[in-house]
């Protein structure tokens, strides 16, 4: 409730006036009902977590990492390079590899925190990860006023924090009892085809997303991590080539 | 020991990578040019997790049980949803009913 409270009734203080226009409760409730879904998509992931978790060698400081880290990726990452040996650096860095991505979510939806108070930031920084980047993002792009939309946010994280820990720990207890392997692991990275499907109707979003793919792919065999940072690098450059080409081409 | 310090670790680095743009938001204007890039680069960034979730399946190590050809068949149909407009929860609803129908029908056969 800290957070709904924190991100509902702080007013920017020095942003155009459309950006102070009139944040309600029925943003967040927008916005936790929009989590929803994705929430639902994620369960199969959070329980795997869950289970890394419970066979992990020190189970209790695993799970904390549910809330440290918030990030189901680099989370079970994190437990795997442990479990297999690997020192507390190699597994860091590679778990923050995976993470970095993070940095440009929160780039992209930065501005709309213009003139907050220090400690809306500090509260709003620690559930950025994909799915709240991605109804955020949205919501930001079809309604850009700042301050509903970080209410929007504010809902849409409160859900996915409490729901995620909610997931990661029920696999944690339950995780013998749950049916693996019958494909509802898909539904995670079909959320996320849902999300980059609308950008590879453009020319230079299809590039983006075909460069990164075919560097991901070929790069599968470095170390943790790279093949994403590096996959993230080769669909700006595709994308931008692509709209080069595509000036090139009207003129 | 190890794993509470790597949660540490990783959990402090994740909070900082998160809270660097909000936190410089007000002293850093980025050009529209930049922002495009970044925007590119979250897609990339997407784009890459879907690939490797794709790779995972084909090894079977995303979903074990699971036949290669139900999970080609869930992100296919999920694919043309999506390309189709249709929203996330859309996009997973369809992509699990396919799921179900195509271990239903080789079931039956």
């Amino acid at each position: 409730m800290t957070i709904t409270a924190t991100l509902h009734t702080e007013q920017p203080r020095q942003v155009s006036p459309a950006a102070t226009a009139g944040p309600h409760r029925g943003d967040a409730w927008s916005g936790a009902v929009a989590m929803l879904p994705l929430l639902a998509s994620y369960a199969p992931f959070g329980c795997l977590v869950g289970v890394a978790v419970a066979q992990s060698s020190s189970p209790a400081a695993a799970w904390t990492g549910t809330w440290l880290i918030f990030g189901g990726t680099a989370h079970l990452i994190a437990l795997q390079l442990t479990a297999g040996g690997a020192g507390v650096i190699a597994a860091t860095v590679s778990a923050l590899a995976v993470n970095a991505r993070l940095l440009l979510y929160s780039a992209t939806i930065g501005p709309h925190w213009r003139g907050t108070r220090l400690r809306t930031r500090l509260v709003a920084a620690a559930t950025i990860v994909d799915p709240t980047w991605v109804v955020a993002s949205r919501r930001f792009a079809t309604h850009p006023v700042s301050a509903a939309g970080r209410s929007f946010y504010g809902g849409a994280s409160i859900v996915l924090w409490f729901g995620w820990a909610g997931l990661v720990t029920l696999g944690m207890l339950a995780g013998g009892v749950i049916p693996a392997g019958r494909g509802l692991e898909l539904l995670a990275p079909l959320c996320l085809i849902a999300m980059v499907a609308p950008r590879a109707r453009s020319r230079d979003g299809a590039a983006c997303i075909a460069g990164a793919t075919a560097v991901s792919l070929a790069g599968s065999s470095l170390p943790s991590g790279s093949a994403l940072l590096l996959a993230m690098f080769a669909g700006a450059a595709a994308a931008t080539a692509a709209r080069r080409w595509a000036r090139t081409d009207t003129r | 020991m190890t794993v509470l310090a790597v949660m540490v670790l990783v959990g402090a680095g994740s909070y900082l990578l998160r809270l660097l743009p909000l936190l410089l938001a007000d002293r850093i204007r980025l050009s529209p040019r930049v922002e495009r890039v970044l925007a590119d680069t979250v897609l990339g960034a997407i784009a890459a997790l879907i690939a490797t979730a794709v790779q995972r399946l084909v090894s079977g190590s995303l979903s074990p049980g699971l036949p290669s050809v139900t999970g080609y068949a869930a992100l296919g149909v999920g694919t043309a949803v999506a390309l189709l407009g249709g929203s996330i929860g859309r996009v997973a609803a369809a992509g699990a009913a396919t799921i179900a129908v195509v271990t239903a029908a080789t079931a039956l056969a």
